[in-house]
C-alpha cells in the first residue's frame, strides 16, 4: 500500500510567505486541466466557518493548493457578521471575490471586492463597492485604497510590505477590513 | 475482501470498496493533508454534478488526495432521486458515510438521510431517517434493519443472498437502499389519519 507523506514527518516546509494572486494559477492549472473546468476555493467566516474546494468532476490527481490562511476568530472580532472569500481558478487566471456584511446592526455595510489577475500579472479587474444603509458609495478599488496615506505618510490601510503587483488574498482581506472598520467608526 | 490498489490512492476514484477497506487510506490521506478530518461530498442532480472537499478548521499544509466512489450519475438519478449527496468523512481510523437527498415517486416526496460510521472494529453508528414531506413525520430505521427484512420464503427482501452486513461496498449499499425506498413510497402512498 502507498504510504503518503505527512507534513508532520518533515517532508513539507511551512509556507513562509503568502502566495501572490497571480502565482496561484501555477498551483491551480493542473487541477483545471485535470477536471476540464474551472474550480473554486471558498473560505467562509461567520456562525460556522468552513473552507471548501468545489470541482465539476472528481479530480484524479492530488490537490495541492495554497488555501488562504484566514483567522476566522479575528475577522469575527473585527466586526464581520459574515464574510466569504472565493477564488475562482481558471487556466492562467485567478479571480478573488470578497463578499460580506460588516457590522451586526441596521447600519451594517455590504461589502464586495473583486480582484482578477492572470498568470503574467496583468490586472483584469479591481473593484470595491460598499453599500450603506442610505445607499451605495461610489465604487473604488484596492489600488486606490493602497494610495491612501496617513498624515505621517504611512499607508493608511495597506501594510508597509504590501506591493500592488504582489498582493495576496490575505493582504487584500486585511486591507478591506481596515478600510470598512474606519468607515463604520467615522 | 477488496484491496486498495495503489493507483486508487494516487487519485483515481475508488469503485466497489467496503468502508472497512477505506480506514487505512483515510488515515494516510488525513495525515498527509495536515488536517484533522476531510469531508468529501459528491452532489448529484440532473445535469449537475459537483464534488467538494470541505474542512471546518485550519487549512491543509499538505496534499489532499481524492478517495471517492465513482457512481454513475444517470443510473443513480433514474431511481427516483431528485438530488442526492454522497459524503465520505475521512478521519484517522474513522470513515463516515452520509447519504442524503430528496427522493420522489408519485405521490410520495421524502427526505432521506443515512449515517454509517466505520471504526476499526466495525460500524460505530448506523442510522437512517426518512421524512415524508407531506406530513413532516420522520421514520427511523437502520441499514441493518433493512438488510434483515425477509420475504415469506425467508430470503432477504432487499439485500442479496451474498451480502454481508459490514462488508458491503458503497455502490451495493445504495442499490439496496433504492429497492427499499421504492417499496417505502408504495406503502406510504396513503397518508394515515391519526
Amino acid at each position: 500500500m502507498t504510504i503518503l507523506r505527512s507534513p508532520g514527518e518533515g517532508s513539507y516546509t511551512d509556507r513562509e510567505a503568502k502566495v501572490p494572486l497571480h502565482e496561484l494559477p501555477n498551483w491551480g492549472n493542473a487541477l483545471v486541466v485535470n477536471t476540464s473546468r474551472a474550480f473554486q476555493v471558498r473560505c467562509s467566516i461567520g456562525d460556522k466557518s468552513r473552507t471548501f474546494f468545489r470541482f465539476a468532476k472528481i479530480p484524479t490527481i492530488p490537490v495541492e493548493f495554497p488555501v488562504p490562511e484566514l483567522d476566522s476568530e479575528r475577522y469575527n472580532m473585527d466586526g464581520w457578521d459574515h464574510l466569504a472569500i472565493t477564488l475562482n481558478m481558471e487556466k492562467d487566471l485567478a479571480s478573488l471575490d470578497l463578499q460580506g456584511r460588516f457590522g451586526r446592526d441596521d447600519n451594517a455595510l455590504i461589502v464586495h471586492a473583486s480582484l482578477v489577475r492572470n498568470a503574467v500579472n496583468e490586472t483584469k479587474q479591481d473593484l470595491l463597492t460598499i453599500e450603506k444603509a442610505d445607499g451605495e458609495m461610489p465604487p473604488t478599488s484596492i489600488f486606490d485604497l493602497m494610495q491612501v496615506r496617513s498624515k505621517s505618510g504611512d499607508p493608511r490601510y495597506a501594510r508597509f510590505s504590501d506591493q500592488y503587483p504582489l498582493l495576496d488574498v490575505e493582504g487584500v482581506a486585511a486591507m478591506v477590513t481596515r478600510y470598512v472598520k474606519e468607515l463604520r467608526s467615522a | 475482501m477488496s484491496t486498495i490498489h495503489p493507483t486508487q490512492l494516487d487519485g483515481n476514484p475508488i469503485q466497489d470498496l467496503p468502508l472497512s477497506a477505506l480506514l487505512q487510506p483515510a488515515s494516510d490521506i488525513v495525515k498527509a493533508s495536515g488536517l484533522e478530518s476531510i469531508h468529501q461530498i459528491g452532489f448529484y442532480q440532473k445535469n449537475n454534478f459537483q464534488f467538494f472537499f470541505e474542512f471546518d478548521t485550519g487549512h491543509p499544509t499538505g496534499e489532499i488526495r481524492p478517495l471517492f466512489p465513482a457512481m454513475d450519475s444517470e443510473e443513480l438519478l433514474a431511481e427516483g432521486w431528485d438530488h442526492i449527496a454522497l459524503e465520505l468523512h475521512l478521519a484517522v481510523q474513522k470513515v463516515t458515510l452520509v447519504i442524503r437527498g430528496y427522493y420522489f415517486r408519485e405521490p410520495v416526496p421524502l427526505d432521506f438521510q443515512m449515517t454509517v460510521v466505520q471504526g476499526p472494529a466495525g460500524y460505530l453508528k448506523d442510522s437512517i431517517v426518512i421524512t415524508d414531506r407531506r406530513t413532516q413525520e420522520a421514520e427511523n430505521t437502520s441499514f441493518k434493519d433493512i438488510m434483515e427484512i425477509r420475504l415469506k420464503s425467508g430470503d432477504p427482501k432487499y439485500a442479496g443472498s451474498n451480502d454481508i452486513y459490514g462488508s458491503m461496498t458503497i455502490t451495493r449499499m445504495v442499490k439496496i437502499l433504492n429497492r427499499y425506498l421504492r417499496d417505502w413510497t408504495v406503502s406510504h402512498r396513503i397518508i394515515e389519519r391519526h
